[in-house]
Formats: structure tokens, sequence, C-alpha cells
């Protein structure tokens, strides 16, 4: 990339000198030159200067994920650490645990139980650090009156004084985790992919900002920064994952990772430990005895939008 | 050669400074939208493509004008076409520019565009596009240019040449076809799931790119010494008819399906497009406006008196080429999304920056084709 860039016609000299940084703080200084001249450099010099303006060179050229080395991988987690640090002021954690062997995770929901009190909706965003403003909700809630299952006849805007309503059930779609993605399968740059514990994951420092992975999701669980994200410092999740609620920027895409930080380390989804009535499960699919194994082989199951073929790893069920 | 560019009259220089005005305004725009994020557009989590890539896969059709005279030329040496098949490839060559910077306008992360390359997808219908469409550019510049030195030389096209001219013709097709599917493979949008996408883009294109053509040929016909004749105009002409008959009937072909199987995922976006859906009718003017113009184009096209007058061809070929740019820059795109796969109703609404973009890469690439026309013009006009 560095020498596609440094190729471009119409940047001077000082440019030339910054994108090739001897130590960081030669980095450093270009990137003063840029902010102060690189904006008349035409738009060569402009993408550059936007590129700094937001991320340091080794942001810049960073490589995917799945093709840095160990090496590279810890010296990105200690850049964001320090980045982190600085934008809210906390130490944080940002794993980069691969998965655990042995594990294909699937979830399933109980929609007997479900009462749409949308706990799992806040939990969500709390855990995993979605923007308040714009606001990013990975779930959504939908309201469906008693014997009918139309989306077109269903709502998330519901507000009444308490749940569960009379005469309405409930039925939360979130990612669904299919694994046969249409998502992952549009994306130019592979900056998404399935990881082999079944997680579908995003790399937020590599993806472009396309948005074909939403065009392409039936479930409508992607979701895009369409600017600057906002998270108050107080309320900022330190124990993130690399490839989960680790903040995010402006223009990229993000969603659900069924809490890759939380199920990396053998616990719950954020959403199936605040539920009140117990009606998310969770679990490991290779393993017969678990909940969800036992579940889907004893229960009335059944999958959103199963005529699509996307298999998804994410059950909806009748518990009586 | 390019140097022909810098010379010309008052009226060449006031309309070049026009165009770089809006450019210069276009480009400010975008600084903002680059400082701000793609929130400064009317786009949103449930429309998440709107004008920009509408705009894209319009110019995409425009592009197909240089085959339309390409093939019977080339192919079937139809020698009215030698004059005017340059101001086909040029204007391949601004419409595909157009494309590629209505691609980058819409990137949210402009700066990794080139992860594109260090990570090459081949399961991406999007990573395609990028490939066919730098190559039709390529092609064009590269067949447009060596032509036209040739001619500046007055000696014949070297023979080397041909291989390249016979190998952008099935290339158009591809940009179109490669287009249509970034579409028409998405499981969850049943507006755009349908196996005629690409054979309806085929269609518009080469009604919409050689529309313009001709309005092209007619204003330079009246305004310069450069005459492309009227009999290739009249072909052109009937060109332009069949493509929009085509056209408007591979969307009937859709009309039928969808209204006769009454598959809501199918038909919810058309009577959105159409008559409005839950009380949300934010695109019912344009698509009547589309299908009026498509109406009267036909009229004038079909009915030889009025194809055959300058003055009435050139209203019915602006009917063609507006009729499709609604249908294909703003309808098609955004009602994809409207409703969303979860049924919800999630309206659009282009903003000013956004649109002040979109007219600055118009204006993008109006002064490339006014650049490379002067040139091109200006060659024929000394070797003649």
């Amino acid at each position: 990339m560095s020498e596609e860039k440094t190729k471009e016609p119409g940047q001077t000299s000082e440019l030339k000198v910054s994108l090739d940084p001897a130590s960081s703080q030669e980095a450093a200084e270009g990137k003063e030159l840029i902010n102060r001249r690189g904006f008349m450099q035409g738009t060569a010099g402009v993408l550059a200067a936007m590129a700094l303006g937001s991320c340091s060179w080794q942001e810049f050229f960073q490589n995917n994920f799945r093709r840095m080395t160990k090496g590279e991988i810890e010296q990105t987690v200690e850049r964001l650490r320090s980045e982190y640090k600085q934008k809210y002021g906390k130490d944080f954690v940002v794993d980069a645990e691969g998965p655990i062997d042995g594990t294909f995770f699937g979830y399933a929901l109980d929609i007997q139980r479900c009462i749409g009190c949308r706990k799992c909706v806040y939990a969500c965003v709390e855990e995993n650090n979605q923007s308040r403003d714009p606001q990013i909700q990975y779930i959504r809630v939908l309201r469906f009156k008693d014997g009918d299952m139309d989306l077109e006849h269903s709502t998330i805007y519901y507000d009444p004084e308490e749940v569960p309503e009379k005469g309405y059930y409930y039925l939360p779609v979130q990612c669904q985790q299919c694994e046969n993605p249409p998502c992952t399968k549009v994306c130019p740059v592979q900056a998404t992919w399935t990881e082999p514990d079944g997680i579908v994951v995003v790399d937020y420092n590599w993806c472009i900002g396309c948005r074909y992975c939403m065009a392409a999701c039936p479930y409508m669980g992607r979701w895009f920064n369409f600017a600057d994200p906002v998270i108050p410092a107080d309320k900022v999740n330190v124990n993130t994952h690399y490839l989960g609620n680790r903040p995010r920027m402006r223009n990229v895409v993000e969603k659900c990772t069924f809490c890759i930080q939380r199920v990396r380390k053998g616990r719950y989804p954020a959403c199936v430990e605040v539920c009140p009535v117990g009606a998310r499960k969770f679990g490991n699919l290779l393993d017969p005895n678990s909940e969800i194994s036992r579940i889907i082989q004893t229960k009335r199951v059944f999958r959103l939008k199963s005529e699509l073929n996307t298999q998804p790893k994410f059950y909806y069920f009748f518990s009586i | 050669m390019l140097e022909k560019a810098l010379r010309g009259n008052k009226s060449y220089f006031a309309w070049i400074g026009f165009l770089l005005i809006l450019v210069g305004m276009g480009f400010g725009f975008y600084l903002r939208q680059l400082g701000f994020g793609l929130g400064i557009t009317g786009m949103s989590r449930d429309v998440s493509w709107g004008l920009y890539i509408g705009q894209f896969t319009f110019l995409v059709g425009v592009a197909a004008s240089a085959v339309m005279l390409v093939l019977p030329y080339y192919l079937h040496n139809y020698k009215v076409f030698g004059k005017i098949t340059i101001l086909g490839e040029f204007l391949a060559v601004a419409a595909v520019t157009m494309c590629l910077s209505f691609i980058v306008v819409d990137l949210g992360r402009p700066d990794r565009a080139f992860n594109v390359l260090l990570y090459p997808t081949p399961n991406s219908v999007l990573f395609w596009d990028m490939v066919v469409l730098n190559g039709y550019l390529f092609l064009n510049i590269f067949v447009g240019w060596t032509v036209l030195e040739s001619e500046a030389k007055s000696v014949p096209p070297p023979k080397w040449i041909k291989p390249f001219i016979y190998l952008s013709i099935p290339w158009a097709v591809s940009i179109h076809t490669v287009t249509a599917f970034l579409y028409a493979g998405l499981p969850g949008r049943g507006f755009w799931l349908s196996a005629i996408m690409a054979p309806r883009f085929l269609g518009s294109a080469f009604a919409a790119g050689p529309a313009l053509l001709i309005l092209i040929c007619l204003f330079l016909r009246k305004y310069t010494k450069f005459d492309a004749g009227w009999e290739a105009i009249q072909s052109l002409a009937k060109i332009v008819t069949y493509a929009m008959i085509i056209s408007v009937f591979f969307v009937l072909c859709e009309l039928f399906t969808v209204f006769y199987s009454q598959i809501p995922e199918h038909m919810y976006h058309f009577l959105y497009l159409f008559v409005g859906l839950h009380g949300h009718s934010g695109l019912v003017p344009w698509m009547w406006a589309s299908t009026v113009l498509a109406a009267i184009a036909l009229i004038i096209m079909i009915n030889p008196k009025t194809r055959n007058s300058p003055g009435t061809l050139a209203i019915g070929c602006a009917a063609v080429f507006f009729s499709l740019w609604i249908e294909k820059g703003i309808t098609l795109v955004i009602t994809g999304y409207i409703p969303s796969p979860l049924e919800t109703i999630t309206e659009y609404h282009a903003t000013l920056p956004e649109i002040g973009i979109v007219i600055g890469v118009w204006a993008l690439g109006f002064l490339i084709m006014s650049v490379l026309y002067k040139v091109a013009l200006s060659v024929k006009a000394e070797s003649a």
C-alpha cells in the first residue's frame, strides 16, 4: 500500500518523506506536516491526510487480522490499548484470543417465554460498546399479534406500561450467525468471515465501508457507524476483544458476535445472562449433551427465513 | 494531442470553467462528508445505499453507448458510424470514470480502498465489478486514443489494435451483467432477486447511452462544425427505439411475475414504488414521472415522422434518458431497501451535501467528456 501511495501524483516531497517513517517520532512529525499542507494536494493528498487525521501510520498500514503474525497482533493490540486509554482515560483489555478447541456455538430463543422487555437490547448495547449517538442496537424485538406470524404486521415500536401485553408475543431478532452467510460472501476485501467456532466477525480496521454486506443480510443483522460513535467514558466496557466489542471508528460496519469477548472465556453472552425469564439459551453445538443441543433435539424449533438456505445457528423454539 | 483541449473559443472555456466550479463545489462537500461520516447523506441503517450507488448503476448503462457504435462499425463494417465511434468511446470513458468516482464517494473508508487489491476476493461480485469497470475504462481510453492518433497522422489504425476492439464488445456486456449481479444474487432483497435483472440492465443501457449520444450529436451539429451525419443519427435512433421497447417490456415482465404470483416479499416493493405502502410514498412521483416519460419516449421514437425530425427526436431522446435515469439512478437501488427484509419502512431523502457531491461527480464526467471531445473534434477538423 505504501508503494502505491507514494507513486500518486500531486504529492509534495514532504508527504513522501512522511510516508516512510523511520521512527514513530518522525511519523508524528509527518502527521503534523500533512495536517497543515495535505489538504491542498488533490484527491490523493486529501485521502492520505484523512487517513492520517483519524489514525496513525501504523493503523493505516495495518494488515487484515487473519494475515497478521503473532507479533503484529501484539503490537496492534498495544496500539489500540493506548488509543483507547487516550480517548476514554481507562485501561482496556483487548483480547485476540482464538477459538476454544471443540466449540461451535449455537443459540436458541424461547418465544413462548420472551416477554418483550428489551433488557437484552440494552445489556447488549452496554456490553458491546455500541454507539449511543448515532444509536446502534444489535437486537430488535419484534412484536406480533397472537395468531399472526407475518413480519409485515409486526412492529419494533411498541411502548406499553407493562410487558408482556395481552394478545401479543415477541420475537427478538439479531445476527443469526448463519452457516451459509450471504454477508461474508459479498465482502470485496474479506473484512468479514466466519471464525472456526462459528462466529461471524468483522475486522473494523480492514472494512472499507461499502455496506454491501448490509444489502446482503436478510435479517438486518449488520450496522454501520454513520458518524463517530459516541460512548460515554463512564459507560464504556473495557473488557474487549479485537474481533468483538472494542470501540469502533466511523464509517465501518459492525454486528453481534455472540459476545466473542465473553464466550471464548467460557461465559454466556450478555443477552443470555440478562434475560429475566430465561428465554435465551446458548452453548456448544458439538457437545450432544449441552443445553442447546438438547433443545434442538427435543423441542419444536424453527429458524427465521429458513427457505433462504442461510442456515442460521440461531434457533427459535417453543418450550411447551 | 491533449494540447488541443487548451485551444478553444470563449464559450468553450466558459463551459470548462463552469464545470470546474461545480467539481470544486462537489469536492468541498466531499471533504465535509469525509470529516463527518456518511451520516451527512440521507442514507441510514435501513436504506444503506442511496443516490451514489444509484448514479453508479445508471452510468454503467451510459457507458454502453460505445459498444452500440463499435459493434456495427467494426464487426459489420457499417461505415456510417465511422465518424462518431470515437464519440461513443470517449463518452464511455467519461461514464466509467463517473461510475468509479461514485463508488469512491460511497465508500466509508476510501483510504482503505486498496484493500480490494491487497486481499482480492473472487467470491465477491463487487470485486469483479471493480475488475470489469477498470478494464472497460482502460480498453476505451486505449482504443479511442490509438485510433484517434492514427487519424491525426492520416494513417490507418495499427492492426494490433483490432483484438482490443473486439475484446471491448463482450467486455461492454460484462459490465452490465456484473453490475446487475451485484443486486440479483442477494437472498433477502425481493426487489432485486430477479433473473431478468441483467437483461434489464442491458436493455436500458442500450437505450440510455445512445440516447445521450444522439443528444450530443444534435448539439454538435447545431453549434459546432462537426456533423455526425443524419444517417448515423437515424441508425442510432432506431437502436434507441428497439432498446427502449425491450427495456419497457422487461419491466412489464417483472410486474406480471410479482403481481400475478402475489408473493409479498417481491410485491411490496413494487407497491411502494407505484402507489405507496402504509402511507409511505416517497418514490411514487418519481416512478410515475419515469413511466410518463417512457410513454412519451415510445410514442415519439416509434412513430417514424417524429423520429425523423431533429426537434422531436431530441425530445424523444431526452425522455428516454431521463426516464431511465429515474429508473436506474433513483428507484432501482432505493426501492430494494423499502420495505426492509424485516418489513419495516424507512424512507430515504437525499441531503444537500449528498446532492452537491452527485452534481460534482456529474460535472467531473462532463469535464472529461468535453476535453476528450474537444481533442477528437479538433483532430477530425484538421484531418478533414
